[in-house]
């Protein structure tokens, strides 16, 4: 059993060069939910195999009841970015198709600092599944590994 | 949502993103830099606004449960890569 979700595609203002004229970004986002004490919020993710750590927004923080005032901090680096401030908390994450359902807990940084995307980096997400990214089918699958520790 | 239904709630993402594959790229344009929260199945944008606060209220302003949405935040115009 696996999740597979396709890739979405993303409308550039113009053609773009790298993509052989294409006018779309096909991304590897998928919808994760967020589960906190006071809610739930599903937010298009971005599975990003070149990121430590699971990063969303602090805004989502406030409407699921994640409080961060006393939160363990830690300080990331984007690709052309200053240090970015994180806070860290455990929530609890969703991903599901008609196939599958998974729900584990996990430590993710929250952060202030502008994102395009949450990241679903490897501590976190990808750590707990092994990804198949199939570029020509723009599509990505996910396999529970042994280390998922949901259910 | 009540608290059981919060805890025990998943939704489609397979089909939702096979609907946002096919959702208008000139509807997407309309809403440039902004953020968006579409339909669970991905085939209608509820709400939509400057950031995500915004966006929650004007949800619940308009009687619609902000945690029956998918949330994005769309490039805007002037973007050609993510890095």
């Amino acid at each position: 059993m696996s999740l597979v979700f396709r890739y979405v595609p993303v409308p550039m203002g113009r053609p773009l060069l790298s993509l052989a004229g294409r006018s779309q970004r096909p991304r590897a986002l998928v919808p994760i939910s967020v589960v906190g004490p006071a809610g739930r919020v599903a937010r298009d993710g971005l599975l990003d195999t070149g990121s430590d750590d699971t990063v969303f927004p602090e805004s989502m923080a406030a409407v699921i009841g994640v409080e961060l005032r006393n939160a363990p901090r830690g300080a990331g680096a984007g690709a052309a970015a200053s240090p970015v401030p994180l806070r860290y908390a455990l929530v609890t994450l969703r991903l599901a198709t008609p196939q599958e359902q998974r729900e584990w807990t996990a430590w993710v940084g929250f952060t202030a600092a502008p994102l395009r995307y949450p990241l679903l980096g490897y501590a976190g997400v990808l750590q707990f599944f092994d990804a198949l990214f199939r570029g020509a089918r723009e599509e990505v699958e996910l396999t529970v590994n042994h280390l998922y520790p949901g259910t | 949502m009540t608290e059981v239904e919060r805890k025990t709630f998943f939704h489609d993402g397979a089909l939702y993103n096979e609907n946002r594959r096919k959702f208008p790229a000139e509807e997407l344009w309309k809403h440039a830099d902004e953020h968006v929260a579409f339909s669970l199945d991905g085939t209608r944008i509820l709400a939509h606004g400057k950031n995500f606060e915004e966006t929650w209220a004007a949800m619940k302003a308009a009687g619609l449960d902000p945690e029956q949405a998918v949330w994005d935040h769309l490039p805007p115009r002037d973007e050609d890569t993510i890095l």
